[in-house]
Formats: C-alpha cells, structure tokens, sequence
C-alpha cells in the first residue's frame, strides 16, 4: 500500500511540476479552468498541501453544480473556460516595502480613480489593504494594528502565516458546496483579505480593502474572512471602483464573517464598479456571496451596502444567527440606471432563542434598469422569542424601470415576530413641486429626495463612506432625470 | 402518479370538445405532476397523494345521495338559488333554481355542451404553462360543471349558492368547472361551498373561469370545509373589462391538502378587484394559497388581506403576487398577509411579492407572523374569562377582520360558531359589558 501511495504521489508531482513550469514565468495565465490552473494559482502563491487540497475539492464539487437561473436578471452565457483566472501586477516578486517602491504606474491608476493611498491614510486613519487586481501590493498600518494583536492581512500572507486560522475558519461559513459561484470563487480564489480580532479588543480603526479590477479580461475571485474573537469589534469598510472597460467581466467573491460571543462585526460596502454604457454594454458582473454568522451569544453582524455600479448585481449578504440573543442587520441602498439590473437583498436564518433582526432596503430604479429585492426571514423552531423587522422601499424614476420583491418568510415558532413592510411609488410631484418652488434645479431637487428616501441607511455607514455614498448616488443617477 | 396515468390512458372523449380534451391530456403527461423544486410548488409538497389510486368520478359515483343525505352535510349557508353537484356532476333533482330572475340562466355544463359547443372553447385553451397542469387535467376530464350567465343589466339580489359534494367510497378524482360571465353592468354573488362525506379521500381538481364584462360586479365567496382527508387543488381566474368589479374572499377550514390559486386579470381602465382570505388550520392540515392580481392596464385597483391561523401540527402557505405591467401607469395596490400561530408545530410560510415595471403606482404590501397577544390575553383572564375562551376570542378577534368584509350573514355566523361556539360569543359579549 505505502508504495503504491507513494507511486500516486509521484504522478501527482509531476502533473503539478508540468503545470507550475510551463506557466510560471507568465504574470497573467492564459484563459481556461480546469484542476491544472488551480494547481498552478496554488503554486505560484506558494500554497501548502492542504490549501491546494481544499481547492481541487472545492473544484470537484463545482463541476457537478449548475449555474443558477432563479435570479430576476438576465444575461448572455458566461464562458468560463475565456476567462483567465490568475493575474498579478508586474512586481509580484520584490514587494515594495513602503509607498516609494511601488510602481509609479499602479499609483497613477489609484489617483485617476481620486482615492489615493496616501491621502486615505491621512484623512481617515485607515489602514488600506489595497488589492489590484489579484494581489496585495501595499499593507499599511500594519504596525499599529500589531500592537492591538489584530491581524489584518491579505489572504495569502494569512494562508502562509496563520494556517491554522485559516483550516479552521474557512469555509465554515459558506461551504464550498454553498452555491455554483461560491464553489468556483472557493476553487480558484486569488487573493483577499483576513482579519482576525482577539478576544476583547476593539479595534483601534476602521479596516479599509479597496478593490480594484483592472487587467483585460480578469474575473476577480476575492475571499475574505473576518473574525471577531470573543468580546471585539471590529468595522470593516469594502469599497470598489473600476474603470472603463468594454467586455462583461465575472466578479465572484465570498466573504464570510464569524462574529463570537458578544463579538461585533460591522462591515460596510460601497459598490461602484463599471456599471456599463447607456446601452447595456460592457459591465461587472457582481456575483458575489457574503455571509454573516453569529456564533456566540450575544454577538452581533451589521451588513451595510450600497449598491450603485455593476451591470448585474446578484448579492445576498445574510446572516445565520446561532447564538443566544444575538443580532443580525442588514441596511441596503440599490440604485440601477440604464440597462443595470439587480437582484440583492438578505437572508436572516434565526436559530437561536432570543435573536432579532433588522432589514432596511432602499431600491431606486432609473432609466431602463430592473432592481429586485429577494429576502429570506427563516424563523427556526428553536429559536423562542425571535424577532424581525423588514422594511423594504422602491423609487421609480423613469417609466421603463422595473421594481420588484420578493420577500420569503418561513415561520416555525408561534413566540416569534416577524413584521415585514414594503412599498413601492414613483418620486413624490409634490416633493419635487415644493424644492422647485424654492428655486432648486430638477436635478438637484431630485438628488435631494433620492437622498432622503436612502437617509436611513446612510447613517448606518462611516461618515467618509456616507459621504462618498451620497455623491454616488449623484454621479448615477446623472441623465436618469427627464 | 400512477393513478393518474392510468386515468388518463383510459380517457375516451365524445363529443364537439373529444379533440381539446385528449390535447389536455398530452399537456398534463408533459408538465407532469409538479415537485417542491418547482417555485410554485416549493413549500406543497403532492407527496401524499401520490399513492392513492384515484379514478376519475363519473355521474354514478354521486347517485346513491339524495335530499336527506345533502340535508345531513354541515352546509353553512342557504339561499333560495341552489346548485348542487355531487362528485362534479350537476343534480337537478337536488338544486332549486326555478326562481331566478330573467336574465340570468344557470345550466349544467354537459348540457351546455351538446347545445352550443362553442361557448366553452375557451375553456380548452391551451395549457402551456406548467404550473397550469391541473387546469390541463380539469380540462381534459371536463364532461360536468356549471355555465351561468348574466345578461346586461340582471341582476341577482339573494346569492347563488353551489354546493360541491366530495362523496365517494373510493378515492375519486373530481374535476368540475364553473363558468360565469357577466354581462355590462350584470351584478350577482355566487357562493362556492365545498363539503363532502366524513372519510373521502378523493381530490377535488376545481376550476372556475369569472368573466366580467364592463361595469360588471362579481362577489365571489368560496367557503372550502371538506372533511379533512379529502384533497382540493382549486384555481379561481377572473377577467374584468373595463369598471368592472371583482370582491373574492377564500374560507378555509377543511380539506387534508388545499392548494388554491386566484388569479384576476385586470383588463381594462377602472378595474378593481378585493381578494380577502382566511384559512384556519389543525391536525396536520396543509393549506397553500397563490394569487395573482395582473395590473394589465392603467387605473386599475386592487386590495387584499388573507389571514393564516394555525394550530396542531399544520401548515400554511401564501404567495400573493402584485404584477403591474409596463405602461400600467396611475395604479393603486395594497396587500397583506397577517398570520396567527397557535402551536409550537405549526408553521407558516410567506411570501407578498410586487413585480412592478410601470412608475406611477402606489404598491404596498405588509406581512405579519405572531402569536395571541399576552397582555390581551392577561386582560381578558382578570375579567374572568377562562384561558379557553379568552383565546378562542382573541383568535376570532383576529379573524374579524377578513370575515367582517363578508357580506353574508350565513357564512359569517358559521365562522363565529366555528371559533367561538355557538351562542358563547353573545355570552361574552355580555360579560366584557358587565366588567
């Protein structure tokens, strides 16, 4: 047996070798998925055994799933087998040790987008884990982080560094099994970020991972893990922009967050990638699972989003509240103009005695676009007491957009209380009537309401993302007003 | 089903319709019966009726029931205007419809048929969609129902009452249809009661087509208490012209698996439609209603309130839909779906859903899950009620809400009875004065 276990191995190896070889010396692979480009994503980020293992299963179970087709949006085929599945920037190798060493070029595309590093790192107080494209270029902070024993990395380090965080908590949230773009991200992942929070520490800033997709023909396969040990906080900021861009592009990440006893995890999204032009064309394709779980007693997740950019939006942060008396929320602003569709919304699994959830949902609809909000309130027979508070709100702006719900609620425990509103108009004439009277231009009286209708969720979000979030929703809803 | 292969392997139409009948048919063996993975289907599952050996009801199957036997069923409302069928077949000799007024003709569908063949093609129509099957598999074993008509301007004060009659000693499949149209500015109220004899385990595969023409006004009461091991699978479709109104309300209590669909087409500028519900539920009764209410054009209106109560180990399920099509402009919906839970087994699933691409249009909906209400629960008690009366009528408090929009005496009391006994509601009504 031990031979013939050591003769398979060998066949493996070389298998392995041929793949890492003949690849290696490119930055970029060339399009195609099969077990051989995960072998070779793997090594060249220098993976152990068990990380290549996790994948090549991950992989297995993806080929025997289906793309959904549930989602209320539509889209031609994606061909996965043109998409190239690993791409890092030039200077992967010598990672530039501070701001000067990175490559003049990759700043030059962070300015364009008006977030430069050095000015966040000022401004907020934030540490900034960059990610371009596939992997992380620039950490800062890291060092004040330390002090507080807060870990906040890029996945990779994490895998190399802390791999026994890594085998414990990946993958317990959202398994590899959880769905068809989760089983793919799970296969071939190339980077993201990593938190970890111990026990009682609150830590001392907001965490800040910007994402950006900037390689031709890239799908980004981002993962992220947070934990927050027991008795810490932690607010999580995740922002995204992406430039002009003509072919659709995959993004599917995953996160997923594990919040312990009286743990808090606040993660925030601000999303803005290429929606695509007037007519549909070009555009991210945002398929991205997030999920929340409370663990410990009295832990709680607050999922905040605001939605604006991507041509199709297909996102369900969600939470699965295990633990007594714990909190899931989930506030949500998504706006679609043009030919943008989205189909987001949350899911609250409640399972243990005494846990409460919020929903608050704020969809805008302009031009021609399709904005769907799909929801789940589970109410397990455990868990006694529960409670859940849905409010869902549509804005139609234009006679061509589309507004829909569809809201799941599955009750199981008559002491649980499950109230669930929504509602659904055009922006009010008599509120645009009163700001025109006072001598507001049509747009900026429109910028106003719309502001208003999403003020509840806004203030959910840090103040310098509150901010972003309202120009935003200026800048896309620009040419959506008659 | 094998039971419903071989149904209809032994199909064997005569008639004008043969051809529309055995079509029906091959639409039924192509969608086949739907599982739990179809969206439609997802929380009913029709896995306990797949072992039952169905055949299909014939007029012999109903003979042997007469006035005595109707009599001794727990019909809960009463009119001079009765139809009754049994097992799906029209009885003349049970039904009084010799009083109706000019302008309205209630006539069995068998008879219609050989008459004027072309009146019920619409009934053939197609079946394409699969979540249709069983309209397909009324369709295709359509030979009774019931054709009423209302001329313009008749009018028909006391109600139509139809009686459907589950009475088999074998498990029967049942599939009859009724077809209403009302004339311009016709106004008339139909009562659809659905009973049956203790023990029938058949399935009752009703279809009813409502359509109502200009300045038509429809009441439509569907009242379902077939004993507990029978089986319904129900679909109401009403098609409104212009300022035509539809009021629906759907009462359930009886029926093992009741599956009903509802679904009003708005037609024409000035619909309006009401849909109200109310299933009570124990044991391990299963309860599922879909409704559709299809903005088609602008300036059309609807409103609706369905109301869950469960107990045992029962389960209830509603999905209603608000569609409002495009160009549907100056549109007004309101739906809500409030659901009581009175035992730690039950369970309701939920789902209100707007799909709206039109702008103009004030679409709301609410949901609601919870239990009986502690603190009025503790009030009632301190006046010295009992714990069994204190939530028998805070239950029935909840369920006011849907039967007070019920214009019917008859059914309103059979209600009150149902929750509260007979005669007690008085009895409490006086000791919460006294107090």
């Amino acid at each position: 047996m031990a031979s013939n276990a050591q003769d398979i191995e060998k066949i493996v190896d070389r298998q392995y070798a041929a793949g890492f070889f003949t690849e290696i010396d490119q930055d970029t692979v060339p399009p195609g998925l099969n077990a051989d480009t995960i072998r070779l994503i793997s090594a060249k980020k220098n993976e152990p055994a068990w990380m290549l293992d996790w994948r090549l299963k991950a992989f297995a179970r993806f080929q025997q799933m289906r793309e959904p087709n549930w989602a209320h949006v539509s889209y031609p085929p994606i061909d996965l087998q043109a998409i190239s599945y690993y791409s890092a920037p030039k200077s992967d190798k010598d990672r530039p040790q501070s701001l000067d060493e990175v490559d003049p070029k990759l700043l030059e595309t962070y300015e364009k987008l008006g977030i430069p590093l050095e000015e966040q790192k000022m401004l907020a107080g934030v540490a900034v884990d960059a990610v371009f494209d596939s992997v992380s270029v620039h950490t800062t902070f890291r060092d004040k982080l330390a002090e507080a024993d807060v870990i906040f990395c890029s996945f990779s380090e994490a895998v190399q560094e802390h791999p026994e965080l890594i085998q414990k908590y990946l993958g317990s949230v959202v398994p590899v099994t959880d769905n068809y773009y989760a089983a793919l991200n799970s296969a071939v992942f190339t980077d993201g970020s990593f938190v970890y929070i111990p026990k009682n520490t609150r830590c001392p800033m907001e965490l800040s991972t910007y994402f950006r997709i900037n390689a031709m023909n890239t799908g980004q396969f981002e993962r992220t893990l947070v934990i927050a040990d027991e008795g810490s906080y932690v607010s999580y900021l995740e922002g995204c922009t992406a430039p002009m861009r003509d072919e659709n592009q995959l993004h599917a990440a995953v996160v997923e967050l594990v919040a312990l006893q009286d743990a808090e995890i606040k993660y925030s999204t601000v999303q803005n990638w290429y929606p695509g032009d007037e007519e549909g064309r070009g555009g991210i394709y945002n398929f991205v699972t997030k999920r929340g779980d409370c663990r410990g007693a009295r832990s709680k997740i607050s999922w905040t989003q605001v939605e604006t950019g991507s041509a199709i939006t297909w996102k369900y942060p969600s939470c699965v509240l295990k633990g007594e008396d714990s909190v899931g929320e989930f506030y949500s602003v998504a706006l679609t103009n043009n030919l943008q569709q989205a189909d987001t919304g949350t899911k609250m699994v409640h399972l243990g005695r005494g846990t409460r959830s919020t929903i608050v949902s704020k969809g805008i609809s302009a031009g021609r676009s399709q904005n769907a909000y799909r929801g789940l309130v589970r109410i397990a027979p455990g868990a006694e007491g529960a409670r859940n508070y849905t409010q869902c709100d549509s804005l139609l702006l234009g006679d061509r957009s589309a507004a829909h719900t569809f809201p799941y609620i599955e009750c199981r425990n008559p002491s649980a209380q499950v109230e669930h509103e929504a509602s659904t108009s055009k922006i009010s004439d008599d509120q645009l009537f009163y700001l025109r009277s006072r001598g507001i231009g049509q747009e900026d009286a429109v910028n106003m309401i719309v502001n208003g209708f999403c003020k509840e969720v806004f203030k959910e979000l840090p103040m310098e993302f509150a901010v972003e979030a309202q120009k935003l929703l200026g800048i896309s809803l620009e040419g959506a007003v008659g | 089903m094998e039971a419903l292969e071989r149904i209809l392997a032994d199909l064997a139409p005569a008639g004008p319709h043969a051809g529309a009948r055995l079509r029906a048919a091959e639409q039924v063996r192509a969608h086949g019966v739907p599982s739990t993975r179809q969206e439609a289907w997802k929380y009913t599952s029709l896995a306990s009726l797949k072992d039952i050996a169905y055949r299909a009801a014939s007029a012999a199957d109903g003979a042997a029931l007469d006035a005595q036997g109707l009599a001794a069923l727990p019909l809960a409302s009463a009119s001079p205007h009765r139809a009754v069928l049994v097992n799906g077949h029209f009885r003349a000799d049970l039904s009084t419809l010799d009083a109706l007024p000019a302008g309205i003709r209630v006539r069995s569908i068998a008879a219609a048929a050989a008459a004027e063949a072309e009146l019920l093609a619409p009934v053939y129509a197609e079946h394409t969609q699969p979540e249709a099957v069983f309209t397909a598999l009324n369709a295709a074993l359509l030979d009774d129902g019931l054709l009423i008509e209302a001329d313009a301007d008749a009018r028909l004060d006391a109600p139509l009452h139809l009686v459907f009659v589950a009475a088999g000693a074998t498990p029967l499949l049942r599939a009859p249809r009724v077809i209403v149209r009302a004339g311009r500015h016709a106004r008339l109220r139909v009562i659809e009661e659905f009973v049956g004899q203790e023990g029938d385990r058949g399935l009752t595969n009703v279809v009813s087509d409502l359509v109502l023409e200009e300045g038509a006004v429809l009441d439509h009461h569907r009242l379902q208490n077939e004993p507990d091991s029978t089986a319904q699978i129900g679909r109401v479709r009403a098609t409104l012209a212009a300022n035509a109104t539809f009021n629906s309300d759907s009462v359930t209590f009886g029926g093992a698996l009741t599956r009903i669909d509802i679904e009003v087409a708005l037609a024409a500028r000035g619909a309006r439609c009401r849909l109200n519900g109310l299933f009570t539920t124990a044991g391990t009764q299963h309860v599922d209603h879909h409704t559709l209410i299809d903005h088609q054009v602008g300036d059309t209106h609807s409103e609706e309130l369905y109301r869950g109560i469960l107990d045992g180990r029962s389960r209830g399920v509603f999905n209603g839909k608000v569609l409002v099509r495009r160009d549907a402009q100056c549109i007004t919906a309101r739906q809500a779906s409030n659901n009581l839970l009175l035992s730690r087994q039950a369970e309701i699933d939920t789902k209100p859903e707007l799909e709206i691409y039109a702008d103009d249009v004030s679409c709301a909906h609410g949901a609601t899950v919870g239990e009986l209400d502690t603190q009025a629960l503790f009030y009632l008690r301190s006046r010295g009620i009992d714990e069994a009366q204190a939530r028998a009528l805070l239950t029935y408090a909840f369920a006011e809400k849907v039967v007070e929009t019920i214009p019917l005496d008859s059914i309103r009391h059979a209600i009150e009875e149902r929750f509260i006994g007979a005669g007690a509601l008085s009895e409490l009504e006086a000791l919460l004065e006294q107090s």
